[in-house]
């Protein structure tokens, strides 16, 4: 997946069908929604097909914990399921924004129902100290650098790990953030410009205790 | 949607290459979600979808007057089948509407009318007057399937005065 585009999405490698892959218009979405709240199966079906793995995305990088991220992705679908079957939502366009701030705030509660307990195992990390010997080959490599970008967002604070997850992990656009978020839109550009430029120098920090590991 | 394009034109090549790491890492991250997870969540959501296929009473609604069972089950299981008892305990007129709710949080049994209303009302009055409802409620609590039941006229939370606690 590449940089995003001028289209505003993400220049993506494929990603499964099921995944949102921009074939979805508002208005399209807005008869789902009608279809959906009307009782249809086959339009939910759809909602969740577009949404479903993006909000794992979500919840599996802030929770680090790939059960309990199965958990909470099911979890948010039932709330926002029983909460259009309610009449909580009336479509506005606005659809997007409005599941993954369900989501946002489920995965919330969850990290501070972690933190009253027992600390989780943080499988990436692990997967990083595991990944940390000499590549063998370019997907070794290529892993290796997944879990080091993993390793040094985990060291981001939560307001700047969140613009990043909810860009990358969720794919959403700026605008939906905007949304999603309550702030204006330049504001929320530069808070993400400057989660890159931190994130960038703890990359750096990390590169350097790798290879004080490797010694 | 062009909402981003200046900042994106503006970043540094390091930070466009971190960018492009961070998709690569989102669309890695998507990619791990496991396969069987789609159908479960649409195994746990579509009983919710489907019991709003018929219109349900509103509290706002002009002429508010139904019939609400409300239940605080024990088994995430047990909404549709508790639900489907009472279908049956009240004439089998709730049987085409497939009311349900996951989590035990409640179980609207739709009006479409208020005249719709009145007989599910009356038919309940019934039940009351035999006792049928009653031995109805003691099997499921001394069963241990459901911690509560109430039933009353849909016009508030189940605690509400005008709903009476069975």
């Amino acid at each position: 997946m590449g940089r995003p585009n001028r289209s505003g999405e993400n220049s993506a490698t494929p990603e499964p069908s099921t995944s949102l892959d921009g074939s979805v218009e508002g208005a399209e979405l807005a008869r789902l929604l009608a279809e959906a709240v009307a009782g249809g199966q086959e339009a939910w079906r759809r909602i969740v097909g577009l949404y479903w793995r993006r909000v794992f995305a979500l919840a599996r990088s802030r929770l680090r914990d790939h059960g309990i991220a199965e958990e909470v992705t099911q979890s948010v679908f039932v709330t926002v399921a029983t909460k259009l079957s309610q009449g909580q939502y009336a479509e506005c366009g606005k659809f997007e924004p409005w599941l993954f701030r369900v989501a946002v705030n489920r995965i919330r509660d969850q990290v501070r129902a972690s933190q009253r307990g027992a600390t989780a195992t943080d499988d990436d990390l692990l997967d990083a100290r595991a990944g940390s010997a000499p590549a063998g080959d370019g997907t070794r490599a290529s892993d290796r650098a997944l879990n080091e970008l993993r390793r040094s967002l985990s060291l981001l604070t939560d307001a700047d790990r969140q613009v990043i997850e909810l860009r990358h992990h969720a794919g959403l656009s700026f605008a939906a953030m905007a949304d999603l978020l309550e702030e204006p839109l330049g504001t929320l550009l530069a808070r993400h410009h400057r989660a890159l430029k931190k994130l960038r120098g703890l990359m750096a920090g990390v590169e350097s205790s790798v290879m004080e590991d490797r010694t | 949607m062009n909402d981003h394009n200046e900042q994106f034109d503006a970043l540094s090549p390091e930070l466009a290459a971190l960018d492009a790491g961070l998709a690569q890492l989102g669309a890695t991250e998507r990619a791990s979600a496991p396969s069987d997870l789609e159908g479960r969540i649409i195994a746990a959501t579509s009983s919710v979808v489907a019991a709003h296929t018929t219109p349900v009473l509103k509290l706002a609604q002009p002429e508010p007057k139904g019939i609400m069972a409300r239940l605080s089950v024990k088994r995430l299981d047990w909404p549709m089948r508790v639900a489907a008892v009472i279908a049956v305990m009240i004439g089998g007129w709730a049987a085409f509407h497939g009311a349900g709710a996951p989590g035990g949080k409640g179980i609207p049994m739709p009006a479409s009318s208020s005249a719709e209303a009145e007989r599910l009302l009356s038919i309940w009055s019934t039940l009351e007057n035999s006792g049928a409802a009653e031995k109805i409620k003691n099997m499921w609590l001394d069963a241990g399937e459901i911690e509560s039941l109430v039933i009353g006229d849909g016009l508030g939370e189940p605690d509400g005065s005008e709903q009476e606690n069975l």
